[in-house]
């Protein structure tokens, strides 16, 4: 359902990073973050030598050697066989060997960032929503996914060839021929926009560039739709800061933190905006969650390589970010990257189902539901940064090693996000939440289990994702 | 896959590699790119399965498959499509990581010049400094050449902004066998043109330090060696038969320089934006050009650019170009008993020896004095991508002494010219500009390393 309140949808694509990889490890002190503790997945090489995943991501310099995310290096991701091996179900085993194959190091796509390095992500990942159940929309590189954040679908196609989207109505086209407005804003002329650069000879309809971002920000004057795009090169003293290997990681948190900060810097914008950050695809760097098959097909299809749009592809981080979702919740929510024009359409120009053009958009899960707050929430995330000096010391820090959450006394960070999830169903079910206790809950294990209950009754679709996702 | 930029942001790869029989065909795309995009991928696995490779041999191979791929799409489609694809494979083939060929002019006068161009990046894992680096050479019909490298280092600690220290190193060798030279000042004669070749050499570093409110402090050292020579492979005189040492400093002689300065700069906006109506860029430099062998040839030089463009009516529908307005003041300042030699002078006049445009419709190289002041007004529109229109109106004059250097009695030029755009950078310009008592001129200028878009101005000229 449309939400009165917001007026601004804002969609900051990154580059490149997967779920584990950048907030798999939020799980040490989020449990109910379907992420990784450390040493608890594992990939093997070629020789059988044990690739566990641990932390020690490194912000630039490991991955030179940029990882495969072709649909063949995908596929050998996910079912750990190489393309053309029949293969039925995903296991997520073979992103170590791809990355073996192109001479790169398999220890090094085993990796995750810890949370204190990424002070920007981390910090609105714990005052807004995750939602720890988005996929990429295509098993492959960038153009097909990001055709399904501008269009609801790839066309049928997997591959990087820009100009199978021309003459398609994209969800800006669509905007307009409603009266909205629909903008993407590139960073600057020199770094240059993905994907959409038909679009670019009506320059002035569809596009402008990060400093009209800030600019509309500060003004409040915000189009009804926004689909921000960061630096895709480094150019005369600025880094490129789409996270894209080997693009420096900490530049895209700046930039993210960057984003935040210009819809904050004026409050009518904040309180009439809503922010999601996703990335395009994984980048070829390991996850662990199976992704699931698409629930509804579209009908396209390709030949070669042969493939019916049947399963989604790796997992990617995402963050739903307004003053009108709660503080701290994980949605378990199944979404793609269909679910970004979705919502749009839902929000601005009618009910998916009828107005979207293609069946991924039309049966594609919408975040619009998160917004459940009534008073818009104005404080702040806590960004304290990690230094530099700090983040090469975490990042040189022996690995992290498994351990029992069960008996370790609930934080209070997690006491908090305990409370308000039980606030939350309080508001929104109270038959249901008669039967659960916020005092009770003395230890992370108590808290996983409150929270997964209390988000069964709020998101029961969260449920059967779930249920999807370990199938 | 490693992203290129340009207004067109382009990745080449596909992952086409088998076929089926009982899928429809994905629309919009001829089939004859399909097989390009299958050709390339199947090497893509073929190159992953022979490994493992280093991340250099990996590159080169990636150039190689891509530039395959690129060549294939232009002859794969049709119409105006091609124009684009083009311009893919002049990015692939022509810029990025790799080795690559290059084609332009070295400086007025040297005729086309092609050469080689290897160019690398590479990111520091334990500390936040970012590398890329291009070693080239390239020569020209009429025997110029230059060769050289750079190292840039890009700072990538964490800064909001995302603003950076940012420092190159380089070393340029340039051979430039015939310039010309029509003695000093505004009143030079063009009956007295002759010509003299050049040799110089430069090593250094230079770098920009972001500051608040827009500002950044610019900063450099380097060893400048430079020499003239007699050329006498034409019609045109030798420079020595037409001027003396007496009214051409440093005629005979060769200088050796140590070079320091610092200045500052300043944009706004700082952020591009297509909606803003005006950007302003300005910067003030301060040289100092020690002799270092004693000859009385040390100076030191203030430079001053004032470039005001201005985006017309930005909330229009349609694009109605940009109108510019760029200043530049040049002064030198010597201690007594000391000149600046003719060669290090700066020269007004078609297009000087920095590539730089300035009084369009005189000769290249005319007006030679140690002080210059110009104004150039432009406006640019685009008329089909990648063509586009450029009208321009010069003034300037050169001058002996600082005190000369003022608005009266100067020179001026307007002309019109196309220009070849490859995204937002000039790929080659094309003009023709008349006004004042020496008639017309037409030239032309390019260089395939802005293929790049000037994001990544790739090859190190």
């Amino acid at each position: 359902m449309p939400n009165d309140k917001i007026k601004h949808i804002v969609v900051l694509m990154m580059e490149n990073r997967s779920f584990d990889h950048l907030l798999g490890l939020l799980k040490t002190e989020i449990p109910d973050v379907r992420g990784v503790l450390g040493n608890d997945y594992f990939n093997q090489t070629t020789a059988g030598a044990t690739m566990p995943v641990t932390d020690g991501a490194l912000y630039q310099g490991q991955y030179i050697m940029d990882p495969g995310h072709d649909f063949t290096d995908v596929y050998m991701q996910m079912y750990g066989v190489p393309f053309g091996t029949p293969a039925t179900q995903p296991n997520m085993s073979g992103f170590a060997q791809s990355y073996e194959q192109q001479g790169g190091n398999p220890a090094d796509i085993m990796r995750c960032f810890q949370p204190s390095q990424l002070p920007a992500l981390s910090g609105l990942a714990r005052q807004y929503v995750i939602c720890d159940q988005w996929f990429s929309s295509v098993p492959g590189p960038t153009l097909p996914n990001r055709a399904f954040a501008h269009f609801g679908t790839s066309f049928g196609r997997l591959d990087m060839s820009p100009d199978y989207f021309r003459s398609k109505p994209s969800i800006y086209q669509r905007m307009t021929k409603a009266n909205k407005r629909g903008m993407i804003y590139y960073y600057a002329t020199w770094s240059g926009t993905l994907g959409l650069t038909f679009l670019l000879s009506d320059q002035k309809r569809y596009f402008g560039l990060w400093g009209d971002f800030q600019k509309a920000c500060s003004n409040n004057s915000l189009p009804d739709y926004s689909f921000v795009e960061p630096a895709y090169c480094d150019h005369a003293g600025v880094d490129a800061n789409d996270q894209h290997p080997d693009h420096s990681v900490q530049a895209g948190d700046s930039f993210l933190q960057a984003v935040y900060e210009a819809i904050r810097s004026n409050d009518q914008t904040w309180q009439s905006t809503l922010l999601l950050v996703v990335w395009d695809e994984h980048g070829g760097i390991f996850d662990h969650e199976i992704p699931p098959m698409v629930s509804h097909v579209d009908g396209f299809t390709s030949t070669a390589p042969p493939f019916a749009f049947d399963r989604l592809g790796v997992r990617v981080p995402a963050l739903v970010i307004s003053p009108y979702v709660p503080a701290g919740i994980v949605d378990h929510t199944v979404y793609e990257h269909a679910s970004i024009p979705a919502p749009v359409t839902e929000q601005f120009l009618g009910p998916p189902i009828t107005s979207s053009p293609y069946a991924r958009e039309q049966y594609a899960n919408t975040f619009l539901h998160l917004l459940t707050v009534d008073q818009p929430r104005m404080e702040r995330p806590n960004f304290g940064a990690a230094t530099p000096r700090a983040a090469a010391a975490m990042a040189a820090k022996p690995q992290i090693q498994p351990k029992s959450q069960a008996g370790t006394p609930v934080s209070a960070l997690l006491s908090n996000q305990v409370q308000e999830v039980y606030d939350l169903l309080s508001r929104n079910h109270p038959q249901q939440a008669r039967d659960l206790h916020p005092s009770s809950v003395k230890t992370e294990q108590d808290a996983s289990q409150f929270i997964g209950k209390a988000m069964a009754t709020i998101h029961p679709e969260a449920a059967q994702a779930e249920g999807k996702g370990k199938g | 896959m490693r992203m290129k930029c340009g207004i067109l942001l382009i990745a080449f790869a596909a992952c086409l590699s088998a076929s089926g029989t009982h899928a429809q065909t994905p629309a919009g795309i001829p089939d004859k790119a399909e097989e390009c995009d299958k050709r390339a991928a199947q090497e893509k696995v073929a190159w992953a399965k022979s490994g493992p490779h280093d991340w250099v041999a990996s590159d080169f191979n990636k150039q190689r498959v891509e530039t395959g791929q690129t060549w294939c799409h232009i002859w794969a489609t049709n119409g105006y499509d091609r124009v684009h694809k083009g311009e893919d494979f002049g990015r692939v083939f022509l810029t990025g990581d790799g080795l690559h060929p290059t084609l332009g002019s070295i400086v007025p006068g040297s005729g086309l010049a092609g050469g080689l161009a290897l160019n690398l990046d590479y990111a520091a894992k334990s500390h936040p400094v970012r590398f890329s680096g291009a070693v080239e050479a390239r020569g020209s019909v009429n025997g110029f050449w230059e060769a050289g490298g750079t190292l840039n280092l890009l700072g990538s600690g964490k800064r909001l902004d995302d603003r950076h220290i940012n420092v190159t190193l380089s070393a340029i060798h340039r051979e430039l066998p015939q310039l010309t030279f029509f003695g000093l000042g505004n009143e030079s004669s063009l009956a007295n043109q002759s010509l003299f070749g050049l040799s110089d050499t430069t090593v250094g570093a230079s770098g920009s330090i972001p500051l608040p409110k827009n500002f950044q402090i610019l900063a450099g050292i380097e060893g400048l060696w430079a020499g003239p020579q007699a050329f006498h492979g034409s019609t045109i005189p030798s420079i020595e038969q037409i001027f003396t040492p007496a009214n051409t400093p440093a005629l005979n002689t060769s200088t050796g320089y140590f070079v320091y300065g610092a200045g500052i700069d300043w944009k706004y906006p700082l952020e591009e934006c297509l909606q803003c109506w005006y950007k302003t860029d300005a910067s003030a430099v301060f040289r100092s050009y020690v002799e270092g062998t004693g000859a009385p040839y040390s100076f030191r030089r203030f430079d001053v650019t004032w470039i005001q463009a201005f985006n017309l009516f930005p909330q229009a529908r349609v694009d109605l170009g940009t109108f510019s307005i760029t200043g530049r003041l040049l002064a030198s300042f010597t201690s007594t008993g000391n000149q600046v030699p003719f060669y290090l002078q700066p020269t007004l006049g078609g297009t000087d020896i920095n590539n730089v445009d300035v009084l369009r419709s005189y000769r290249d190289y005319r007006f030679r004095t140690p002080n210059a002041l110009d104004f150039q007004a432009e406006y640019t529109h685009k008329i089909v991508d990648p063509l586009g229109l450029l009208l321009f109106y010069d003034v300037g004059k050169v001058a002996l002494a600082r005190s000369d250097l003022d608005i009266s009695h100067m020179k001026h030029s307007f002309g019109v010219g196309f220009t070849l755009r490859a995204g937002n950078s000039v790929l080659f310009k094309l003009y023709y500009a008349w006004g004042g008592p020496e008639g017309s001129h037409t030239t032309y200028t390019g260089n395939t390393n802005n293929f790049a878009a000037d994001s990544n101005l790739r090859g190190v000229f």
